[in-house]
């Protein structure tokens, strides 16, 4: 049987009678880059808040790791490994590049009680704060004010942050968005990368990044799961095709 | 904090020359005959020591209270209550005696402070923004008409102290050392918050402020962290109403009035949000404008308004960020 990181079930949500997660159900293979596909409004970004904690489901159950973690809090859900980046890029502007990330660093890094010694000075974040930014390509720009960043700078450290958590699995909603055709293809290599190292929820638009990355794909229509497969399974199925990909 | 290296040696010279002001001033006044200003900066001394503690929740935190008098008139009472007790030898609650002790007395104010705190701060956190605002407000009034109904503690009229704590080895009655005991309460604060607001704290602290909803999903439960500044903030406080107490020698209800928050406020605002030394300027920028103003008129809130408004409109960092070229 495969090994499971991730089980939905039967979750379900409704915003008045929109219903934006009928009876939705797919399952994440460990160490795959799995992505949620769906035409706009389907329902994708309130799947990912529901697995990330924000929003609460009104039936249904989230495992991860074979633990049910419907009822968890947002912040336990990150600390039992599943860590998320946004589709609205959300950084801290007020704060400089180099302090987003040590936060990043620090929120792994037992409890922050502490008062006296300056933050950049904790050993985990001089251990991991250089390389940490200069995987996403910002260790130039570290002193900077992060809000001072280009839109692409932003996506840049915000995936940089939601990898120094060292998530299972990581969440990223539509990480494409916004970034022009370099800033494409850098993040993809970039995701490349990390493939092996964790599993990847993918939610993207651009089916040519979906096509080239994922292992598997899930298609949500009206916030239910109507195909699950390889890329070439969902390629050939008629259903898709009629519900998705026929229309683009 | 981003600062250029030119503002940040600019507020060091500036801080230093703040804190060689407040040491020689003392001396030079009884040197040259105006004692009456050693008790005004005494004044000064202890509403920054507030406005600092206030600055610590809205600048760094977040957290807009409009009830931080409370916790400064909690910090009064408890030492006037436990004078009262000492000085008619009838025990607290039946239970202990009261004391003058200001190594008793001050530390109490502080704990109190940060208990009530605890309980403000844990129920107005389930909310944010104007609720917030309007919540801290409310604690506060409601402790204020309690102040107004304690009939045993002199209830409307307040309380009268018949004279200062001791402090062994010291007079507090003698205004010098008083001056120099505030001075020492408010550099030790001062020390202990700009340490705090660099530390892994204060970054979870700004960073929550920034964007409290990227601060969950980094897998830290923010509110908690809120809770622990709002406490240590209501603690500073607390040690400046005891200070108060002991200045004026009397406690009164107008000290949880919302108008000393609004004071507290406005000083923040004026010294500049942020900067944890702004306020002290602040507060000796309102307070002599006060006395100055009030000289002349009666209506020097007339004067004072439009100072601020200008103040507010063209400099977003208050007095201090003026002075220190901040940009950011």
């Amino acid at each position: 049987m495969a090994d499971y990181i991730l089980q939905v079930r039967n979750l379900c949500k409704s915003f008045g009678a929109v219903q934006a997660s009928a009876n939705l159900s797919f399952s994440v293979e460990r160490r795959n880059i799995h992505a949620l596909i769906g035409p706009n409004g389907a329902g994708k970004t309130t799947i990912v808040n529901q697995l990330s904690g924000e929003l609460e489901q009104d039936s249904g159950s989230i495992l991860f790791n074979s633990v049910d973690i419907s009822s968890y809090p947002v912040y336990r859900r990150v600390a039992a490994g599943l860590g998320r980046s946004f589709q609205i890029t959300s950084v801290f502007d007020n704060l400089s590049v180099a302090e987003n990330m040590a936060l990043a660093i620090l929120a792994g890094d037992g409890h922050n009680y502490r008062f006296w010694n300056h933050a950049c000075n904790a050993a985990s974040v001089k251990r991991e704060l250089a390389a940490a930014l200069s995987r996403v390509d910002l260790i130039d720009k570290a002193d900077r004010s992060a809000g001072a960043l280009s839109h692409g700078e932003k996506r840049q450290l915000e995936v940089g942050m939601a990898l120094v958590g060292k998530p299972e699995l990581l969440m990223l909603d539509e990480p494409m968005a916004g970034l022009g055709a370099g800033g494409t293809v850098e993040l993809m290599k970039l995701i490349r990368q990390l493939k092996g190292q964790m599993t990847i929820l993918l939610v993207e638009h651009d089916m040519d990044v979906v096509f080239a990355l994922a292992d598997r794909i899930s298609v949500i229509v009206y916030g239910a799961c109507i195909a699950s497969g390889s890329p070439e399974e969902i390629r050939g199925n008629p259903e898709v095709q009629q519900a998705y990909l026929g229309e683009n | 904090m981003i600062e250029s290296p030119s503002s940040s040696k600019k507020k060091l010279i500036l801080v230093t020359a703040g804190a060689l002001f407040l040491a020689a001033l003392p001396v030079a006044a009884t040197w040259s005959g105006d004692v009456y200003l050693i008790s005004l900066f005494t004044r000064v001394i202890i509403y920054a020591l507030a406005a600092v503690s206030l600055d610590l929740l809205i600048g760094y935190g977040g957290l807009i209270s409009l009830g931080h008098a409370a916790f400064v008139g909690i910090g009064g009472y408890v030492t006037g209550i436990l004078y009262v007790h000492g000085f008619e030898g009838e025990p607290l609650l039946g239970l202990f005696g009261g004391t003058d002790n200001a190594l008793v007395v001050w530390p109490l104010a502080v704990l109190v402070a940060a208990g009530f705190a605890l309980v403000i701060g844990s129920l107005s956190l389930r909310t944010s923004g104007m609720h917030f605002i309007m919540i801290t407000l409310a604690f506060a009034q409601m402790l204020y008409y309690f102040a107004v109904g304690l009939e045993k503690y002199g209830g409307d009229d307040g309380l009268p102290l018949y004279s200062r704590n001791s402090l062994p080895g010291l007079d507090l009655g003698d205004d010098l050392q008083f001056y120099y005991v505030c001075l020492f309460c408010l550099a030790l604060f001062l020390i202990l918050t700009s340490r705090l607001v660099s530390s892994r704290f204060g970054l979870v602290l700004r960073g929550a402020a920034g964007n409290m909803r990227r601060i969950l999903t980094l897998g830290i439960p923010g509110r908690r962290y809120q809770l622990v500044c709002f406490m240590i903030g209501g603690a500073g406080a607390g040690l400046a109403g005891a200070l108060l107490a002991n200045q004026t020698e009397y406690v009164s209800p107008t000290l949880l009035h919302w108008t000393v928050s609004g004071e507290l406020m406005v000083m923040v605002l004026l010294g500049g949000l942020g900067s944890l030394f702004g306020p002290v300027l602040g507060a000796a920028v309102y307070l002599l404008l006060e006395e100055i103003l009030a000289m002349y008129t009666e209506h020097w809130m007339a004067y004072l308004g439009p100072i601020l408004i200008l103040v507010v409109l063209f400099a977003k960092h208050g007095l201090f960020g003026v002075l220190t070229g901040r940009e950011d």
